[in-house]
């Protein structure tokens, strides 16, 4: 718990100077209900395929130096949806998320390594922070693309100017790694969940 | 006549479960009780999956014609046999 404050508080300092330097915090709360999280589960007897939208938090930005962006992305347990109702109920209960107790999942971005310009404005890397998920903390890696959509923020939120950052990108996490009934029903349930991100982050001048 | 009607029962059953698995994109999964939409995103090219109540029937729609279709085929063999061993006896 003192590490994962310690561990704000230096984020925040650094989302404050990168702001200084001249980065741009991006909030995450898409008020188009667009951005998402997906994930896919293939086991022998069963695929498990489903969308996470309630998603919040901050990321700084800055097009000049991308691998110094910096913040943390918020996804709620309850957003977590499958095209299943009873599916879900067992997704939401004690031995699985635990959604009552774990209403949060957490990704920590600290940095993104190897940043390639893909084309004007968007970047190609490899982003690493932590993960939380129910109360388990791990280090991730993920492969993702930035693209900076300069003075597109008009387009999305009529009379408003400002800038958009859309992520998108691909990792793998496992679900006994991070306490989600661990070793069992892996027939049904597998233990690679592969996360896909689409997020939106708003920034306005 | 039981025995044919316990064999066409058990062909209804079976094409009735295919019919309705096909109807349903002859999906590997089981049923569903939402459907998923993809939308995309025109200004950012992001895709959305939206789930909205409905439903979506499942391989098990073919596994229950399958099973039904087996069961009432065995049973018409049943009654066969039965019927075949009672004339032999009256013989």
């Amino acid at each position: 718990m003192k590490i994962r404050r310690i561990l704000s508080i230096a984020a925040g300092l650094a989302l404050g100077v990168h702001l200084w330097a001249g980065g741009a915090s991006y909030d995450f709360k898409d008020p188009s209900k667009v951005s998402n999280l997906t994930f896919d589960m293939t086991a022998p007897v069963e695929s498990i395929s489903g969308t996470a939208d309630g998603i919040s938090g901050a990321i700084s930005f800055d097009p000049a130096n991308p691998s110094k962006a910096y913040g943390s992305i918020v996804v709620t347990t309850e957003s977590i949806m499958v095209p299943k109702s009873k599916m879900r109920d067992h997704i939401m209960a004690k031995g699985w998320m635990d959604a009552k107790k774990h209403p949060d999942m957490t990704f920590e971005l600290m940095g993104i390594s190897g940043v390639t310009e893909a084309a004007e404005g968007a970047f190609k890397g490899t982003a690493k922070g932590e993960m939380n998920i129910k109360g388990v903390t791990r280090p991730i890696e993920a492969e993702v693309t930035l693209k900076h959509l300069a003075g597109k923020l008009g387009a999305k939120l009529p009379g408003k100017e400002g800038d958009l950052l859309v992520v998108t990108g691909e990792f793998v996490v496992q679900r006994d790694a991070f306490n989600i009934n661990p070793g069992q029903k892996l027939d049904k349930v597998a233990n690679d969940i592969r996360i896909g991100l689409n997020l939106i982050g708003y920034a306005e001048k | 006549m039981t025995r044919n009607f316990l064999k066409i029962s058990g062909f209804c059953l079976f094409f009735a479960g295919t019919f309705v698995w096909l109807l349903g994109g002859a999906r590997a999964g089981f049923s569903n009780d939402k459907i998923a939409t993809v939308r995309v995103d025109e200004i950012t090219g992001i895709q959305q999956t939206i789930y909205e109540d409905g439903f979506e029937p499942g391989f098990e729609f073919l596994a229950l014609g399958f099973l039904g279709f087996a069961t009432l085929s065995i049973a018409a063999a049943f009654l066969e046999g039965r019927q075949r061993t009672s004339t032999n006896e009256n013989e």
